[in-house]
Parts: structure tokens; sequence; C-alpha cells
């Protein structure tokens, strides 16, 4: 097997949920050896729909499954000292230890910081290990709206509106995973372990997707972001074709490309300055995108050079003709049931990531990493009678 | 106090618009010493503003995110007063050199000579037509990681599409997962989510760079497409879609199991949103919107009646301070939250205790506070060694120090206009 970037570090993921554990996949698809760590009943994020369809049950958990990928899987009571004991053996020997357990848990169950003082501990909550919101409890929706720019997303004269549901817990993982493997370079460098302290609301509040450049614009103007309806721009953002949209961009530097694209003999060659002219333009353009389809506009726009895309349904990506031939995708089997994976987005053409296996059933590989850690089968299986693993 | 984690590298950021600054400006956060790349000939399109110099009138007539220049005035040197850019600019220094030029090349390719990573973000087939491309790169220092970020990807029949972050959304199918269920996606704003989790995967493609550079002894180049990265954080989306061929489009504010919504609060334009955990938090919320009658109520009972418990919260909570409701709510055991304006987060008691934002002394922009880093290292910290960069704000210390130029070779630079530290009068 090729050597991939993070090939011979070892993770253990500790997390519950979904941020967390997207930060651990993100290790695991590049090479490193992730070992999740489930409470006996399993990771709660097991009982979260939407399920497989042959599959309402611990096994089925389509969030689960994806944010999993890549990873050896343990059972292990962390409530009992035994149970501990194993925790400290697999936290000796890894690189980065990922947890998301509420803020003061870790050191609750005897796991305190100086076991961490030589490794990578990466705590991913909702507020941060401190400060005033620290225990309070929230859902996704509550995080985006104190985080993200939730405020400034919608029609002015309605409520404002949400992104895709997990998106923000995905987007806090990769925020989570820079930072961690910026540690973990960090420690081989200097030598010096670190706590990472992972805010998913801070995460939200750093996105570039639109919020810090509106706080960095409040700061200087003292205006917030709202909720507003794009002026009316020469040519609309989302433009209605035969069988959807296309999300088009011009500037007006690039009218003259337009202008070529078009090769209408009704758009001006000058850019339109009055509204007048502005309208007839806009006359031309909806009748000339509503005679073609998606894909018909955007091969036009592109050849001249204009920022366009199909506004694309899930089925569209899924059958999209560049995503295969790139290989983007990865399925894999799983007990019969094949499950499609986005592949890794970063390709390192020395070193490849992939992922190298899907998501663990509930315990799958608890007898191979004990006994990795040395101990004998015996032991395993008293522990297993003892409902430890 | 430990070093910061990437303290002796170094990192060349040839990024343009917003993930390319974005993810240089994480490396440099996490202790990389960052030069920053620009050109006093090239104005980049949406990178430090919309043109070199707006006219006043017409940065006041656009949304704060845009014009909000500070004041709303652009200045004399308006490309160092660009809220966008500047949010992507600390802690790195900046030198200017025309690309286009042979002698511009030969001073970055000198910084290349002594640099770990190299970012770009630049629109497909620049790169390589500036001479800078990965072969040639590579031929000055083997030992370079040279991330290349585009929309599509380096390969495939789109790869020399043109995109913006609203392009990308659309490809990647989000658009449509985030309208309001009852209107079509033209009644909803922009958002650029594969910008924001762009500039997170470009220093992530970096860090695993060096990462592999430790085994391989090597650099390498490094691909990103930014849609495909933004369709890694949809991965549960699409596996769903494939595995039953059916998937529910968008929810709008709604969960699809729990009550869950957006509501409004007294006063002008402000909101809460809320989501119903269990059966004792519906219990005890039932009661507090004045609906007894529907305690007891089972999960998918109360989802049936969405609309109606919807107007039922709306009720309450419309007539309260967001803060009531919200304290309200959480004492009964809902999950809430209000909806931040970027005025309310700057005022956040949490965000101050954390010290989340930062004040940064600007000498174009004035002394203002700045959103910080998205985590926290508790054992290096976190420092601002250098406020938003600007143009060529740093050519003594990179032509001089660094690069190791002579005192003639700099004054010729520049009179050549390679070393300066405005645009030059014909760029817009």
């Amino acid at each position: 097997m090729a050597l991939s970037a993070l090939s011979g570090m070892r993770v253990l993921d500790l997390s519950v949920g979904i941020a967390g554990a997207f930060a651990a996949k993100l290790f695991a698809c590049y090479g490193a050896d992730v070992v999740k760590v489930e409470r006996p009943a399993g990771d709660p994020a097991r009982g979260w729909g939407p399920f497989l369809p042959d599959r309402p049950d611990l096994e089925g958990s389509v969030p689960f499954l994806d944010a999993n990928a890549g990873k050896r899987g343990i059972r292990l009571d962390l409530g009992d000292p035994r149970g501990r004991a194993v925790a400290v053996d697999l936290i000796r020997r890894s690189d980065l230890v990922v947890e998301s357990f509420a803020p003061g848990t870790l050191a609750r169950l005897g796991l305190g910081a100086e076991l961490f003082a030589d490794t990578v501990l990466l705590s991913v909550s909702n507020f941060g290990q401190d400060g005033p919101y620290r225990d309070v409890p929230a859902s996704e929706i509550v995080l985006y709206a104190m985080g993200h720019e939730m405020y400034g997303t919608g029609a002015p004269d309605r409520e404002p509106l949400s992104v895709a549901p997990l998106l923000n817990l995905y987007f806090a993982g990769l925020s989570a995973a820079v930072a961690a493997l910026g540690a973990v370079l960090g420690r081989r460098r200097h030598g010096t372990g670190e706590h990472v302290d992972v805010s998913i609301m801070e995460t939200l509040l750093a996105s570039i997707d639109r919020r810090a450049d509106s706080l960095v614009a409040y700061a200087y103007c003292g205006e917030p972001m709202r909720r507003e309806r794009a002026a009316a721009s020469l040519v609309p953002g989302y433009s209605p074709c035969r069988d959807g949209h296309v999300a088009v961009s011009v500037s007006p530097a690039q009218w003259p490309r337009l202008v070529a694209a078009l090769g209408h003999p009704d758009v001006p060659g000058p850019l339109p300055t009055e509204p007048a002219a502005a309208q007839a333009f806009r006359r031309v353009w909806r009748s000339w995108c509503a005679q073609r389809d998606r894909a018909g506009v955007t091969e036009v726009l592109q050849r001249h050079g204009i920022p366009c895309a199909p506004v694309n349904s899930l089925a569209d990506v899924d059958a999209d003709p560049h995503l295969a031939d790139r290989g983007f995708f990865v399925d894999l089997d799983r007990d019969g049931t094949v499950l499609r994976h986005a592949g890794p987005a970063i390709r390192l053409a020395g070193t490849p990531g992939g992922i190298p296996r899907p998501a663990p059933r509930l315990g799958e590989h608890t007898d191979e990493v004990l006994g990795e850690l040395g101990y004998p089968a015996a032991d395993v299986a008293a522990l297993r009678t003892a409902g430890i693993v | 106090m430990p070093p910061l984690p990437l303290a002796g590298l170094r990192v060349i950021d040839l990024g343009v618009v917003l993930a390319g600054p974005q993810g240089a400006m994480l490396l440099a956060d996490l202790g990389a010493e960052e030069v920053r790349v620009e050109s006093c000939q090239y104005f980049a399109p949406s990178t430090r503003g919309f043109l070199a110099r707006p006219p006043k009138a017409l940065i006041q007539s656009m949304a704060p995110i845009s014009g909000g220049y500070p004041d709303r005035e652009p200045g004399e040197r308006p490309w160092n007063r660009y809220p966008w850019f500047n949010a992507t600019a600390r802690n790195k220094l900046g030198m200017t050199a025309d690309l286009r030029r042979p002698e511009g090349l030969a001073a970055v390719r000198r910084l290349v000579a002594v640099s770990d990573v190299l970012i770009t973000n630049q629109a497909p087939g620049v790169m390589r037509g500036l001479g800078l491309g990965y072969d040639a790169v590579a031929q000055v220092n083997d030992q370079l990681v040279y991330v290349d970020a585009s929309p599509y990807g380096s390969t495939g029949p789109y790869r020399d599409h043109r995109a913006y972050g609203t392009q990308m959304e659309a490809s990647a199918g989000h658009d449509l997962l985030r309208t309001y269920p009852d209107a079509d996606l033209t009644s909803n704003s922009w958002a650029v989510p594969s910008d924001g989790a762009g500039g997170l995967a470009v220093a992530y493609a970096a860090l695993l760079g060096l990462a592999a550079r430790e085994h391989t002894g090597s650099g390498q180049y490094v691909e990103l497409s930014m849609v495909e990265n933004l369709l890694t954080l949809l991965g549960p989306h699409l596996m769903e879609l494939a595995a039953g061929g059916r998937h529910p489009g968008s929810l709008g504010n709604r969960d699809r199991h729990a009550i869950q919504g957006c509501y409004p609060a007294a006063g002008e334009d402000r909101w809460l949103v809320l989501t119903v955990p269990d059966d004792a938090a519906w219990d005890r919320l039932a009661r507090l919107v004045g609906r007894p009658d529907w305690a007891g109520l089972a999960g998918p009972a109360r989802y049936a009646r969405h609309d109606e418990v919807d107007a039922a919260i709306a009720a309450w909570t419309a007539v309260r301070p967001v803060g009531d409701g919200v304290a309200a709510l959480r004492a009964a055991g809902v999950l809430a939250g209000p909806v931040l304006d970027d005025r309310d987060a700057m005022a956040d008691p949490h965000l101050a205790e954390r010290e989340f934002f930062v004040e940064i002394e600007h000498a174009d922009a004035g002394r203002h506070r700045y959103p910080g880093p998205p985590f926290r290292l508790r054992g290096a910290g976190f420092t601002v060694r250098y406020p938003p960069v600007r143009l060529g704000e740093h050519n003594a210390i990179v032509y001089g120090d660094l690069l190791g130029y002579a005192p003639d070779e700099i004054a010729e630079l520049t009179r050549a206009g390679h070393i300066g530290e405005a645009y030059a009068p014909e760029v817009p």
C-alpha cells in the first residue's frame, strides 16, 4: 500500500456525536490509524437518523456511517476502572486524542490533564472549555444562530434561515482538524504537547462564509449585516432555465464577454446604465436562458470566461460526469450494503489518501485492538464477560 | 509558553478572494512566517476590494459586508481598508512584485527557494502562465509543498471552469438544501460555504503536505477542489440519497423529527431558535406557551401539528425580549438561543470572557476589534504578530533581510515599480 501523509500516526477518537467524529475521520482519510471508542450502548449518534432504508438500528445511522468511515472501532466502558485502564493504554500510544464530552467530563472520569501532557488533546464542544456558556446545552440550529450569519440569511420580510442540516457540525470538525494537525506537527517539531480547545460557536464566528467578514465590516462602519434582497443587478444571481436555475456572476468588466456569449442583435455593445436599457437587456437575458437548459447556458458562458454553474440537486451531483471522471465517490461494501462516500477532497500527488474501510460495527475491532495493546485473549474475554468491552 | 506549532516554517501566500488568503492566515496563526505576494500593477478581482479606488458614493450605496470600509470612507489607500480582505490578512508579511516581468518573477523564485509551503487559488492556468506552475517551482525547491486550490480541481471536464463561491455552492447542490420550504431559491440570500470550508481545507492541505514531507523527504503537488471539499461536508446527504434514492430536500429551519424553528421576539427584527429534545421538555414547553392540553403528545403526534405548534410558540415569544424568552425556554429544558446579529456577537459576554475578539491597531484602518481564530491552543496561545497586511508593507524586510537584495537593487526595483505601497495609477 502506498504511503499516505499521516501513515504511522495514531489517533484515538473518544468523541460522541458528529463534529469531533468528522475531525477524526479527516485523519483516517489521509493514512492515520484511527480507533473510535464507543460506550457499551454505542455512540449516541448511532441513534440519529436518517437511517439506511433497511437498517433502522444501531448499524444504520447515515450521519454516523459517514462521519466515522475509515476508522476501527472498539466498545469500552469508561465508567469502570478496568475500562479506564484500557483507555489509558490507548491514550499512551496515541499522537492525538479527540474528545467531545461535556466540558469537565474527562477529568471526572479520572482521565485528567496530566495524562495528556505529552500528547495532543483535541476537545470539541459547543461553546468551549470555559466561559459562561460552557455548560449550556445546544442543538445545531442554536449554535448556528449564535455563531454563524443566520441573522443575515433569508428574506428581509421573513424569519432568518438555516443551512443544510449537519453542515455546521462538519464545518466545526474541519476547523478542529486543522488546529489538531497543526498541533501534532508542533509536537513533532518542538516536543511539546498541546490542548486544542475548539468551540463550535467560535468556528462559525470565524467562518469567511460571510460571518467573519461581516463582523469586521460591522466593527469598521457600525452596521450589522441584514437580510437584504439582492440589488437589481444587471444579471440576476439565479436565472431560470428550461430545467432549473443557473448561478451566474458577471462583473462590469466582463460585459463585452457577455455580449459575445449571447450574440444577440438586441444586446447593446456598451454596458447598459439607464434603467430602461437595463430592463430591456434583462428581458433578452431571461428569454435567452429560458430557451436553454442549465448545461447549455453553462457551456456557452464558460466558453466566454464567465463564471456560471447549474444549480444542482443532490441527484445531479450524484450523477455528475466531472465527479465521476475524477473518481470522487468511494463506494464501499458494508455487510452487504454498498455505501457511497464523498472521497477525500485533498489530493496529494505523492502520498494519496482514501477511505480505507466503512464505519465500524459497534465493537468490531475490540479483540484486534486490545490484542495490539498486549492483552491476552483470556483477559479480553474476562472484560467482555464483565461488560467492560 | 511553548513555541507555536509551525514556528520556523515559511509560507508563501499567493491566494486571491477569500479561501486562499484565509487558509494562509490559519497557518500564520499557527506560527508560520508568512509572506503575501501581491502586485502593484495587477488588482486581483474581489480581493482587496472590487475596485482599487472605489468612489465614495458607490461604497456608501453597498451593503455593509462589501461597502463597510471604516466609517464608510474609502480613504487614501482603500485597498488597505476593505473588510473582506482585512478579515483574512493578519499575521502576514507583505511584499510586491510585478510577476509578469522577469525581475518580479525572479524575486518570487528567490522566495520559493527559502520557503516550505506555497498557497494559490488563482484561476485555472494563471500560475502556469506566470511561470509559477508546480513543475517550474519544484525545480527551484523540491522541498516545497504546493497547494493548488481551484473550484473543480486540476483534472476532469470542468477543470477550466471559472467559479466564485456562488457557483461552487450551486454545483455542490447546497442552494436547494437551504431554501424556505414554501419558496424557491430566489427568495434566499447568497452564501459562500465553499469559501468558508475552502479556507480551512487549504490550511489542512498544507499541513498534510508538511506531514508527508517528514516521510518522503520532499515536497509535492497538493490539489484541492473546493466543490468536492464542500461535498465532503454534505456527505451524509449524498450517502442517504445513494442508499435509498430519496431525500426530503430543504426543511428550512425544521428538524426531521423534533419540533424546531426560528421565532420572532419583541423588538425590531429580533429572533430566537429552539429545538425540543425530548418529551419532558415538550410537556414544559406546552405549559409555558399556554397549551397544557398538548402535554403528553408523543413525538410523531406533535410533529404532525408543527404548523399549529409554531403559531403557539411564536405568539408566546413575540411579546418577550429575546433574552427573557431564551432564559425561560432553557429553564424548561428546551434547547434555545438568540439569533445574534453582528452587533450582538461583538457584545456577547461569553465571547468577551474567552477573548475571542482581538483589538488591532492598523495604520490605514484605525483601531478595531476582529474575530479571532476558530481554535484555541491552550499551551502555545495566540498572538497578533502583525495587523492585517497593507500592500507592500514589508518590502524592506522581505527584499532586504529575507531575500538578500542589495540597497542599489532595491532602489532599482522600486524605480521599476516592483516595490511599492500603492496600485499603479492605471489600475482601475
